[in-house]
């Protein structure tokens, strides 16, 4: 390494808070650049061994140009503050969920809308097919997308059996504070919910505040809800997604070829990392029912009236997160998916 | 050669079986053999000599499998060989031999009725389980817990350990306050962790980490090593508080390492990961 390179990269780690020059200048000097990136999940968990993992590889195929730091575990606070962080410069990147990715660009949102999809494969079709207009939505807002990282289709946990949309009014059932996704939901079905912040939610269900909440399997674990509730709801309320996005400002100072080896690796191992999400949202429902959980059905008329209750939420969500035009598009690529599994059999 | 036959031979003749000498000898030498663990000065001679005990220990087990001292030992002991010498480096073998440790755990709490199970109760039948514990029943708490945690740290999607973590907390809540001082203060350490890791979502909570971390660290006057070292990695690191991070990490290098010669080795290693953490500070903040 020169004298100058040397400087450079001083100035690039002492720039710790500073402008975003400072942290990313991969030019042909090369210096390095360094992507600050921010989640919620922890250490050891697998979303931050795959960011670890990319890191490895980008900077090994950047011969070290680019590469990585991480705060994991929400050290640098909550996806709203990610996103002001990222905003003001002092991060570059985030892993986020829904609540992070409607704070960037709510359109986006339409992913989580209430009994949209019935399994993965819909899902991945309809992701497939709209796959750029969710990448325009990003750019518009100021971020690149690296990759897809859903949380997983979300399942009512709770103290007393749901077989219905009927069943659920019966409960005191949480809905995140500032959710419009959740709150639109149950307002389609009549149910008056209880609005507390995430953080009060394992005392609630304690003192009986609540005894209802949703989740996906996995992170109903990860927030030790399942050790105070009894049964899960077969019927997923809606398939939660996630997204790694990094500033548009620090990717456009990276060289194209920096880009394309960035853009490469993330959408590879972020796409595995999303299948295996899926994997143990699975093995946690099984560890969940082996754990004396029960699981309870919807009968065929209560399933009509969940897919009822989903086109009345998801057009009360019309103006508020997304157009028309791009709910419509939305179940129109569904429609068709649908009829074309439905002839193939 | 000639005199340990005629041992032998007298020895058989007496109608003990050569097994049973062999155990009889074992639980003295697991007690004065661990503590030559613990006042070991010298790490890599620690970390090269503990899996052929480890391993000595399971061939006794074998023929013995519901002795209390070797399945303490071998909870112990494994947990220690992976907090100490393979959870920084080869993680995805720690996590293996923390849920070993974690299943000699088990084994030794299920001698008792009351603890029979313990992985499939709800919360509500393990806390009944635990209000029955006694002073007795602290090492094989601690150690169980300790295994559980860490492996469930080295696995956060895992089901499974998702599932042992909370378990884990309340077996280590009995223990703290059954015996708050057990292992120089390790329950405030393990709850100093627990509280550090995890994002406030998901019931991590920094004043109650440090809360810990301080208990841990004025009870032990500072002498045991480790909680400096973790209360750097897990609560400084968490709240970007650099200065604190630094200052403990300088006074874990700085202190002497033999001013607790009862936890020599751990004392050591302390020393050698706040160095490499040391040096890792840029990476954090």
């Amino acid at each position: 390494m020169t004298c100058f390179s040397l400087l450079l990269a001083l100035a690039a780690g002492i720039g710790a808070d500073a402008p975003l020059h400072c942290a990313a200048s991969g030019d042909a000097s090369g210096a390095r650049a360094q992507i600050k990136f921010a989640t919620l999940a922890p250490e050891g968990t697998n979303a931050m061994k795959t960011m670890q993992s990319i890191d490895a590889e980008v900077k090994k195929q950047t011969s070290g140009r680019l590469g990585f730091k991480f705060y994991a575990g929400g050290r640098q606070g909550d996806e709203k503050d990610m996103v002001r962080k990222i905003r003001a410069g002092q991060l570059h990147s985030g892993g986020f969920t829904g609540v992070g990715l409607g704070e960037i660009a709510p359109e986006v949102r339409i992913l989580d809308a209430p009994w949209l999809f019935k399994d993965a494969k819909e899902v991945d079709h309809v992701y497939g097919a709209l796959a750029q207009d969710f990448e325009r939505a990003f750019a518009a807002n100021g971020y690149v997308l690296l990759g897809w990282t859903e949380v997983g289709f979300a399942h009512v946990f709770s103290n007393a059996p749901v077989r219905s949309p009927q069943d659920m009014k019966t409960l005191k059932i949480w809905v995140w504070e500032g959710d419009p996704i959740a709150e639109a939901a149950f307002k389609a079905i009549g149910v008056h919910p209880i609005p507390l912040s995430i953080t009060d939610v394992n005392t609630s269900l304690q003192t009986g505040l609540i005894n209802a909440v949703y989740s996906s399997p996995l992170y109903a674990m990860a927030l030790q809800w399942h050790e105070k509730t009894k049964y899960i709801h077969s019927v997923p309320l809606a398939n939660a997604s996630g997204a790694v996005l990094v500033s548009k400002k620090l990717f456009d100072t990276l060289p194209p070829q920096d880009q394309q080896i960035l853009l490469k690796v993330c959408r590879e191992k972020l796409k595995t990392l999303n299948e295996l999400t899926r994997q143990e949202n699975e093995k946690a429902l099984s560890t969940l029912k082996a754990q004396g959980m029960k699981m309870t059905d919807a009968s065929p008329d209560a399933v009509k009236a969940y897919e009822e209750a989903g086109r009345s939420a998801r057009r009360s969500l019309v103006g508020r997160l997304y157009p028309q035009t791009t709910l419509d598009r939305v179940e129109r690529t569904l429609a068709e998916y649908r009829a074309k599994k439905t002839k193939k059999k | 050669m000639r005199a340990h036959a005629i041992v032998l031979l007298a020895l058989m003749t007496a109608g003990c079986s050569l097994k049973s000498v062999a155990l009889r000898t074992t639980g003295s030498l697991l007690r004065t053999g661990s503590a030559a663990y613990h006042t070991e000065a010298d790490p890599a001679l620690a970390k090269d000599a503990m899996p052929g005990q480890l391993k000595l220990l399971e061939s006794l087990l074998q023929s013995s499998p519901d002795d209390p001292r070797l399945l303490s030992a071998l909870a112990e002991g494994y947990v220690g060989y992976s907090f100490l010498f393979l959870e920084d480096e080869a993680p995805e073998r720690a996590k293996g031999l923390y849920r070993r440790a974690a299943d000699y755990g088990m084994r030794l709490l299920g001698r008792k009725k009351r603890f029979r199970g313990l992985d499939r109760m709800r919360p509500e039948e393990l806390d009944t389980a635990l209000k029955g514990a006694g002073r007795g029943d602290v090492p094989a708490l601690y150690w169980t817990a300790y295994a559980l945690a860490g492996w469930a740290n080295l696995d956060m999607n895992d089901p499974e350990a998702l599932a042992a973590l909370p378990r884990a907390a309340r077996m280590m809540g009995r223990v703290l306050e059954l015996d708050p001082g057990f292992q120089f203060g390790g329950p405030d350490i393990f709850f100093g962790v627990y509280y550090g890791v995890r994002p406030r979502i998901a019931g991590g909570d920094p004043e109650k980490s440090k809360a810990h971390f301080d208990a841990a660290l004025s009870r032990g006057g500072g002498r045991y090593l480790t909680a400096g070292l973790l209360c750097a990695k897990y609560y400084a690191a968490t709240v970007l508080d650099e200065a604190l991070f630094r200052n403990l990490l300088k006074s874990v290098l700085e202190a002497p390492a033999d001013a607790l010669p009862e936890a020599r080795l751990a004392n050591e290693v302390a020393k050698l990961k706040a160095k490499k953490l040391l040096e890792k500070t840029d990476d954090l903040f």
